[in-house]
């Protein structure tokens, strides 16, 4: 049975302007242990579906169509208090701003025991300090510095703890939004290679989101492509990185600029910008910026079509 | 200073691929700047930051040259002692064999004309209350490059050199109205209305999504061409920077650690904190174990 699972999830906002469908028609599932990595621009409702999934959408937001499973119970329309179980104990999240997701006026030991015993009251704060103890050690951190306060930490240090607390309670799953972005590439390398080992170690599954294809490359084997509040490709890292088909997935190939590149000539750039979401367009949402659009991509939205047993793409004439 | 020369401390320089022999427009000679952090409410006396350490390059007129550094590495501190908006606490900048420390009263007017910045966060650097054309006007009117019937025109022209077309449709708006990427287009536009003949953009794409960073990036290389401007480009990344400079310096912790042909440096790098640099770029490539052993059925996510 898949540990996660979406099915046709749609997620709004309430704005002045009506209705925004940030997530649209979504499916995927997220086998135990396994990575699935949400890539796309800001605005494609990456974020959103990490905040469903931890039951945190802000008060004008809501699940207006589909089902979010964990462990085949559904999570939408759950009560407060049986997410607030699931939520740490179960289903963990690292967010992107590490550096405010920590109490400032709370030793780091103090806030993760705290964490512990809230959602296992059985364990006293000794075994629970223990347990910080060896968490530390998980992810690289001295566990001689657990009694420090957050500001002496460095950004790293501070990344790797929230890491440590996400894995406090033993999570099947943990979603991670964003985590390295705040960060410097020696520091995100490390922090990337981190969670790649913690996942290993722990067999615990990621959900991982991202604006940056590469990141996502290094930590997940499925991607999912999104715009404009769509999943417009998913298949195997290999699938979509080394066989793009839709052509959105190879225009942000192409504007991804690696320094592993023989010939470093500015890429063309992709007109537009995504479309407004309070009133999507009828047809392909991608339409105004595609290259091979036509009429019929106008009319009538994509449906999917089947490249592969694990690669599909939302296009009329995906191009490989 | 002489690019050939050994560098004192044994960092890595190299020489420039520039053979050209254009007058060289933009020079740091050994610039120092400290903070200083206030005393606390308690006594404690206030910490230094020498956020530049004795740092000197220079840029020929018509060259890009790349500033690449991580957070808190002085490259920005850098930018703004070119635009004077800092002074250094000891040595020299120079602009055009003009100290920089010598400019004042009419003569720092005319200098903020031919020297302009592009700053980071386009959400920030646009004041909220001006609609487009009053934020490309402001500094046409200062600087009286148009008289007033025709300000309207010099707006225009700077819209469309950035791609906001119609440049009609974008005149009246606020930046409240305006995506991302629109708004670094007028923070250009701004910048760039004065034809300056130094640009220092100052990681003018960090807050952007990579197709519109794209977008940017081809609007700063057609007005290079345009302008014949000098670029300082300062960049937390390499590709970036690779794509973009002709020549670079990797600085770290207000100290330039290796200095010369962008492409040369990103190939063989020769100093180690370069080499790390390179090493912890994110790649597709990446052979994983995992990926090679997976065998159907064992996949860790299906898509329904």
């Amino acid at each position: 049975m898949a540990l996660l699972e979406a099915e046709h999830l749609s997620i709004g906002y309430r704005t002045r302007k009506g209705l925004l469908r940030a997530v649209e028609d979504v499916s995927f599932s997220l086998e135990p242990g396994g990575s699935l990595g949400f890539v796309g621009e800001s605005g494609c409702g990456k974020t959103t579906i990490g905040m469903a999934l931890m039951g945190l959408l802000p008060a004008n937001g809501s699940i207006f169509g589909g089902e979010l499973r964990f462990k085949g119970q559904n999570l939408v329309g759950i009560s407060d208090e049986r997410l607030q179980k699931l939520r740490w104990k179960e289903i963990a999240m690292i967010f992107q701003a590490a550096m405010n997701a920590l109490n400032p006026i709370q030793r780091v030991e103090d806030q993760i025991v705290e964490a512990i015993r809230h959602h296992e009251p059985e364990v006293s704060a000794a075994q629970a300090a223990e347990r910080v103890s060896s968490l530390f050690s998980l992810v690289d951190l001295d566990p001689e510095r657990s009694r420090d306060y957050p500001h002496q930490y460095s950004g790293g240090m501070k990344q790797r703890a929230i890491i440590a607390m996400a894995l406090a309670c033993r999570p099947d799953v943990i979603i991670a939004d964003e985590p390295t972005t705040a960060l410097d590439v020696i520091v995100q390398a490390q922090i990337l290679a981190e969670i790649r080992r913690v996942q290993k170690e722990m067999d615990v599954a990621v959900l991982f989101i991202s604006h940056d294809i590469a990141v996502v490359a290094e930590v997940c084997r499925h991607i999912a492509v999104m715009y404009a509040g769509q999943i417009v490709e998913q298949g195997t890292r290999k699938e979509v990185f080394e066989t793009p088909a839709h052509p959105y997935t190879q225009a942000l190939l192409d504007a991804y600029l690696t320094i592993e590149e023989e010939n470093a000539t500015l890429p063309r750039a992709m007109n537009g910008e995504s479309p407004n979401l309070a009133a999507p367009p009828k047809g392909c949402r991608f339409y105004d910026r595609c290259p091979h659009a036509d009429a019929q991509c106008r009319q009538e939205p994509p449906t999917w079509i089947s490249l592969s047993p694990t690669h599909k793409v939302m296009c009329y004439g995906p191009r490989s | 200073m002489d690019l050939l020369e050994p560098h004192p401390q044994g960092d890595v320089l190299r020489t420039s691929i520039m053979k050209t022999d254009s007058p060289i427009a933009v020079e740091l000679v050994e610039a120092t700047k400290i903070f200083r952090t206030k005393k606390t409410f308690f006594g404690r006396s206030g910490e230094q930051v020498t956020a530049l350490d004795k740092v000197s390059f220079s840029i020929r007129q018509g060259e890009i040259f790349g500033l690449v550094g991580e957070s808190g590495s002085g490259k920005t501190t850098a930018g703004r002692l070119i635009v004077k908006l800092d002074e250094p606490d000891s040595g020299n900048v120079l602009v055009d064999g003009v100290n920089l420390s010598e400019i004042r009263g009419h003569k720092l007017k005319r200098f903020r004309r031919r020297v302009q910045m592009i700053f980071q966060d386009p959400y920030q650097s646009l004041n909220p209350y001006l609609s487009v054309y009053q934020t490309v006007c402001e500094p046409v009117a200062i600087h009286r490059l148009a008289a007033s019937q025709k300000r309207l025109e010099t707006v225009v022209s700077a819209l469309s050199q950035v791609g906001l077309t119609p440049p009609e449709d974008y005149l009246f708006r606020y930046p409240h109205q305006l995506s991302g990427g629109q708004r670094q287009r007028v923070a250009i536009a701004r910048s760039t209305v004065l034809n300056p003949e130094i640009i220092v953009a100052d990681e003018p794409t960090s807050m952007l999504d990579a197709s519109i960073s794209i977008q940017i990036f081809n609007i700063l290389v057609q007005l290079k061409q345009n302008l014949n401007a000098t670029f300082l480009f300062i960049t937390h990344s390499l590709a970036a920077a690779l794509y973009l400079c002709d020549r670079i310096a990797v600085i770290r912790r207000g100290k330039i650690v290796e200095m010369g042909p962008a492409k040369a440096i990103i190939r063989k790098p020769e100093h180690p904190y370069t080499r790390e640099l390179i090493r912890s770029q994110p790649r597709f490539h990446r052979k994983s174990e995992e990926e090679e052993s997976l065998r159907p059925g064992e996949n860790g996510a299906t898509f329904s």
